[in-house]
């Protein structure tokens, strides 16, 4: 029985050296990494910041109607249209899929560029940004409103009180969802291949198309997700814990 | 204030974004001369200038941007002969062939009968006059089924001897002009056993989809074999690299996807007898400083 297990792995490992180590596959592998590494984070950060925009946008708007309309003026209009803008975007954005709007940017409004990779960085950032901002206008919803009465009487005008009153214990609520929406972003972003781009997925595919040997490559580069996530989940993890130390 | 200001600067970039978009679709559709020159001026500048930056990237990299189809034989022998860094590889071969009217690569390397489908759409592309290489098309089967691959080989023998593939190839290549046999894309169930086919139709005039029937040289071919051998042809379209993979785990009875035999495929599948001969050919567009083969590369060697 145990023979059988030693036997049967060490023709897993020699099989895996054969597909994976020969070649330079390996490194092939690694640069698909590298390349899913950049556009996840390069559209992590466009999304964070226009998620920020158009929540902030999107909650000024709700929060801020009532009394801005008594006051009449250019102020009301702005924001409003502002609001429609944001909310145009919003349908648009979740409304398709994102490997439409990664070949759209690529084919058309791109259709210069002979680079896929800031493509990619600019339709999964686009992409993300639609969700985040979904997810920081419920963080910033779900903060009691009598804390921001509480700040306004104590003298904050409105941008203080998001920024010191409402904006922390937000991030605190949403840190949970951002975290699933980081995830689901690293995995999206397995269909740059579509634009030209070798990322960890395509990389595998090439790998297997190669060798014709479908079973290492996948699951290598399903482990390397899987770590990735892990890794991501557990420094999630620890910035939580170390926001919860104030709750009492 | 400030962020409102920062707001509107933020939407002034999104719009002129979207003005690029707006210009560049309007350049496509004024097709006045003028018009078109400028747009090939700029390419060709775009064009000049990545090489020359590649080139200063790096010293031992091909300045010439490859497209093909992912893992099909032409992926295969481009990323051999150029190495990866100069091949770009696509889902399909439409989207490679896009790229290159759009000028993401300077060329596309891929078979010689879908070339010319793609040429015969677009206008301002060309095939190259000398091909890139040829290479054997052959059906493929699991390595335990050695039964079902000698009766298929049998039957195309004698399909070969009495010219039905010849007709099959002269009537979608050479447009021999006699009426073609698509399949239903849903299958009709008689008592007759079934052959399951793993193909990718997306490849003409090889394999392809036209309303609710599937046509092409390997479906007329497949179909004629299958009812030789007394079965009923069932087609399973998939994605190209998820036919060998299929045939090996028992999914598929055979896989017909205009697949070339090599080695590498030959470890994995049983090939039967070529019933048809590829050729690799590369596409560019007319104005392309690609003119003959021997330009992809100073360093190719023949």
């Amino acid at each position: 029985m145990l023979d059988k297990l030693v036997s049967s792995v060490t023709a897993l490992a020699d099989e895996f050296q054969e597909v994976m180590l020969e070649g330079g596959r390996f490194e092939f592998l690694l640069d698909g990494l590298g390349n899913t590494f950049i556009i996840t984070f390069g559209a992590l950060a466009i999304g964070i910041v226009l998620g920020i925009f158009v929540a902030a946008i999107r909650t000024s708007y709700d929060k801020n109607k009532e009394s801005l309309k008594l006051r009449g003026g250019i102020g009301y209009v702005i924001l409003a249209v502002m609001n429609t803008i944001c909310k145009f975007y919003l349908t648009i954005t979740r409304g398709t899929p994102v490997v439409v709007q990664l070949m759209i940017s690529y084919f058309i409004i791109f259709s210069l560029a002979d680079n896929g990779i800031p493509v990619a960085i600019f339709a999964f950032g686009i992409n993300s940004g639609a969700y985040v901002a979904e997810i920081f206008r419920a963080g910033i919803m779900s903060v009691d409103h009598g804390q921001f009465e509480a700040g306004r009487s104590l003298g904050f005008n409105y941008f203080q009180t998001m920024r010191f009153i409402v904006i922390p214990q937000m991030f605190k609520a949403v840190l949970p969802t951002l975290c699933n929406e980081f995830i689901a972003l690293l995995k999206e972003t397995s269909v740059a291949g579509y634009v030209g781009v070798i990322d960890l997925t395509k990389a595998g595919n090439t790998i297997a198309g190669r060798t014709f040997e479908y079973f290492i490559p996948l699951i290598t580069v399903a482990v390397i997700y899987l770590v990735l996530v892990m890794i991501l989940s557990w420094l999630v993890g620890i910035l939580e814990r170390r926001l919860r130390k104030s709750d009492r | 204030m400030k962020k409102i200001i920062a707001l509107l600067l933020c939407f002034t970039v999104i719009f002129v974004f979207a003005g690029c978009d707006k210009e560049n679709e309007s350049k496509d559709i004024e097709k006045t001369e003028n018009k078109q020159e400028e747009i090939i001026h700029i390419e060709e500048e775009s064009l000049t200038e990545s090489a020359e930056d590649d080139l200063n990237d790096s010293e031992n990299k091909s300045s010439i941007k490859i497209g093909v189809q992912t893992n099909t034989s032409g992926h295969i022998y481009a990323s051999g002969d150029f190495g990866e860094g100069a091949v770009v590889s696509y889902e399909n071969g439409a989207v490679a062939v896009e790229a290159l009217k759009k000028g993401k690569v300077d060329c596309v390397i891929i078979d010689n009968e879908p070339a010319k489908s793609y040429v015969a759409a677009n206008s301002g592309l060309k095939i190259l006059e000398t091909e890139y290489t040829t290479e054997d098309y052959a059906i493929c089967f699991n390595k335990g089924d050695a039964e079902l691959k000698n009766a298929v080989n049998g039957a195309l023998k004698a399909l070969i001897a009495d010219g039905s593939v010849k007709k099959i190839v002269d009537k979608y290549i050479n447009n021999s002009g006699e009426a073609l046999n698509g399949i239903l894309v849903k299958a009709v169930d008689t008592d007759k056993p079934d052959l399951v086919m793993a193909t990718n139709a997306e490849f003409p005039p090889y394999e392809y989809t036209d309303g609710d029937k599937y046509f092409g040289i390997d479906i007329e071919i497949a179909k004629l074999i299958a009812d030789k051998l007394g079965y009923d042809l069932i087609i399973e379209n998939v994605e190209f690299v998820s036919v060998i993979p299929g045939v090996q785990a028992g999914q598929y009875d055979i896989g017909m996807a205009g697949m070339t035999v090599n080695e590498e495929r030959q470890k994995q599948v049983d090939f039967s007898d070529s019933y048809t001969t590829g050729v690799q050919v590369v596409i560019v567009s007319e104005d392309s400083k690609i003119q003959s083969v021997e330009d992809l590369d100073p360093y190719y060697i023949w």
